[in-house]
């Protein structure tokens, strides 16, 4: 009887085990989207005789998923680089993680990427938050940041030895925002932003540009619910939200308004003004309009948008060439503008002083200028109307 | 006085679907007394099911929500045959942890198979947003409060005054007495994990037009939610789930529109401890009484 008893235990457990053993695996697959595989043959600095390896952080599953989009440009412009003889004689590896937009993820990620497969730079590290978690590690390491996806003050407005931003601060954005909704003549305008560095910086910037937002509301990342915060605005009677947010809340902040019968303009930062993204959302709005700083990629006459496009679709085909794979293009370019720039060997502080020397270096996102007291990132910016799913120019 | 009656019925949108993915877990714990972690995975398999038939396949919306929801159906059959049948015997804690396991097991999976792009689901019911004087409400929202209600309305119908509901019912009461009576535990205990995964499955799809796309996890704050919603109504009381589904929905929108938006789910939980201080058993949960 009792071997019958421990007989039934045991086989209760199998399944137990089974769905364990899954689960560990499927997590396994997920939190390694590695393009690469690890760097077993890189030495402490992530450099060999025949390779370089960068690392990654960004989310590829969560409310802001589709920024993961991002490590396909990155790897479209080192296989295009490595296509055409790679950097001093080495090929580019880039190793890129799942942070789940969570910055404790973030922070495990970085020592796995510093501590284990000992990368030489991070590259397109997405979010606030999370850049935060990731310089944690690398600052007291000096291991250098090439392109954070975030234009948060905490960085944009604060120099950092090893940290080189190249998008606009979301100073400039917000200000920029802010303006065109005075030329529109827009009376009342509310505001909703992400409760972060993210949101906060860019609110900052709208209330810079000299407008007054008749109410401003701040909403948490995970939140799914946006109809009370709609409902507050159609009660304040706003002609234009601007909305300070990640893609999927945006959508849901959309959906909100459309269900409460309300129709104002919308005015995005362009973190969320993602044509994919308008797929989810209401299509009957009237103007809606954002910031950006990657040309409507439609535009193909930029030798820019030409080469992005085309090196999109032959090293990585059936990947999307995406907004968000724009934004890795431009930071991917930059950092190997910086590794061609080296004289000498190649070590940490010699990329560092390369990447200082950089000086209206043209990029899909626009010129890029470090110095070794500055390392601001691409300063213009110009509004964007969404039309039929593409983002279509609207001022220079 | 507007902006009150519009946050009440713009909570009733949400609020459906929270008292629907709570009427989910309810019948599923009423049976097995397992509290279904991977309820809200399980549904999103379903809402990916609705797009697979929709989109690819070419299926008109409603037919696409009927056959996915019928699916979700043989889904929570399966799920309690493969997965947790086996661990009836053991103690509860190890189906809960089981119920966590396969919470990852299906989002991981789901990830795998249908990636982690935020996908469209089109609304069941279209058509222009119901207004009267300044207040709206969309035929989607009203939509999933009806359904609702009527679903709430047949399945305590079924329980207190079908046969087959009793036989759910003694199950739950005692289930080795309905045994005695020739009630199939196993098939009852699997049917009402049928039905709750269907029922969750049901509210994931209505809910997806509502949010920013349907992703892999895009049911994990609307399963904290329903979590909540049972607990407030008390747990195993399908009236308490209807309820607490829609007291969420409502007094979380009172909230962000009178106080603070940062402060929803905090009140919400505030506001769950106080009832359970109060009343254990929940707003319409039956007090257990232990008879020496």
């Amino acid at each position: 009887m009792y071997a019958f008893r421990v007989w039934r235990l045991r086989r209760s457990w199998v399944p137990a085990g089974m769905a364990l053993a899954t689960v560990l695996s499927v997590a396994a697959c997920g939190s390694s989207g590695s393009s690469s595989s690890g760097s077993s043959s890189a030495t402490a600095n992530g450099v060999t005789s025949s390779t370089i390896t960068f690392g990654q952080t960004v989310p590829k599953t969560g409310p802001a998923a589709l920024y993961g989009e991002s490590t396909a440009g990155v790897q479209a412009y080192f296989d295009f680089v490595n296509a055409h003889g790679g950097v001093k004689g080495r090929k580019l590896k880039l190793i890129s993680l799942n942070d789940q937009y969570e910055p404790p993820v973030a922070l495990q990620d970085t020592k796995t990427l510093v501590f284990t497969d000992h990368v030489f730079a991070e590259v397109a590290v997405n979010g606030s938050a999370t850049t935060e978690a990731n310089i944690t590690v690398l600052d007291p390491n000096n291991v250098p940041l090439v392109g954070p996806q975030t234009g948060a003050t905490i960085f944009a407005g604060t120099f950092r030895k090893n940290l080189y931003n190249v998008w606009p601060a979301y100073l400039v954005e917000g200000r920029l925002l802010g303006a065109f909704a005075q030329q529109q003549h827009l009376a009342k305008v509310g505001v909703l932003y992400q409760n972060d560095d993210f949101g906060k910086s860019l609110l900052q910037g709208v209330k810079n540009s000299g407008l007054k937002p008749a109410m401003a509301i701040p909403y948490d990342p995970t939140q799914t619910d946006f109809s009370a915060q709609a409902a507050q605005f159609k009660s304040a009677k706003v002609n234009a939200v601007i909305i300070l947010a990640i893609p999927v809340p945006t959508t849901d902040f959309l959906n909100a308004l459309a269900a409460v019968n309300f129709k104002p303009v919308r005015i995005m930062s362009q973190v969320s003004a993602i044509p994919q993204q308008f797929q989810t959302a209401p299509q009957d709005f009237p103007g809606s309009f954002s910031g950006a700083f990657i040309p409507p990629l439609q535009e193909t006459s930029d030798p820019q948008v030409k080469a992005f496009l085309s090196g999109m679709s032959t090293y990585q085909p059936g990947k999307p060439p995406s907004v968000f794979a724009a934004w890795g293009w431009t930071e991917a370019q930059v950092a190997v503008a910086g590794l061609k720039a080296i004289k000498g060997t190649i070590t940490r502080d010699s990329y560092e002083a390369a990447l200082n020397s950089l000086s209206n270096l043209a990029t899909l996102g626009g010129a890029i200028s470090y110095s070794s007291t500055s390392h601001t990132g691409i300063k213009h910016m110009f509004i964007v109307e969404a039309k039929n799913g593409q983002r279509v120019r609207m001022t220079g | 006085m507007t902006l009150f009656l519009q946050l009440v019925l713009s909570g009733l949108g949400w609020g459906g679907i929270y008292a629907l993915a709570a009427l989910g877990l309810t019948l599923i714990y009423k049976t097995s007394n397992v509290v279904n972690f991977a309820n809200g995975a399980l549904a999103t398999v379903v809402s990916m099911l609705v797009w697979t038939l929709h989109t690819s396949v070419g299926m008109p919306i409603a037919l696409s929500w009927l056959l996915a929801v019928a699916a979700g159906a043989l889904l929570g059959a399966l799920t309690d045959v493969m997965f947790m049948r086996r661990l009836r015997s053991a103690a509860i804690i190890v189906s809960i942890v089981m119920t966590l396991g396969l919470l990852l097991l299906f989002e991981g999976l789901t990830g795998v198979i249908w990636g982690f792009e935020p996908k469209a689901v089109p609304l069941v019911l279209n058509g222009p947003v119901i207004t009267y004087g300044s207040l709206a409400i969309s035929r989607n929202n009203l939509f999933i409060a009806g359904l609702t209600v009527v679903l709430g309305l047949v399945l305590y119908v079924f329980y207190e005054h079908t046969r087959p509901g009793l036989a759910v019912r003694a199950v739950a009461e005692d289930p080795e007495v309905a045994m005695l009576m020739g009630i199939s535990r196993r098939r009852v205990v699997t049917a009402s994990w049928a039905a709750g995964v269907a029922i969750a499955g049901a509210a994931a799809t209505l809910a997806v037009p509502a949010s920013g796309g349907l992703t892999p996890t895009f049911m994990e704050s609307i399963a904290v939610y329903a979590f909540a919603a049972s607990v407030l109504g008390g747990f195993g009381s399908l009236l308490g789930a209807v309820v607490g589904g829609f007291l969420i929905g409502i007094v979380t929108n009172l909230v962000a529109g009178y106080w603070s938006n940062n402060l929803q789910l905090t009140l919400v939980f505030a506001l769950i401890v106080a009832v359970l201080y109060i009343r254990p058993e929940g707003l319409f949960g039956r007090r257990a009484r232990v008879r020496v």
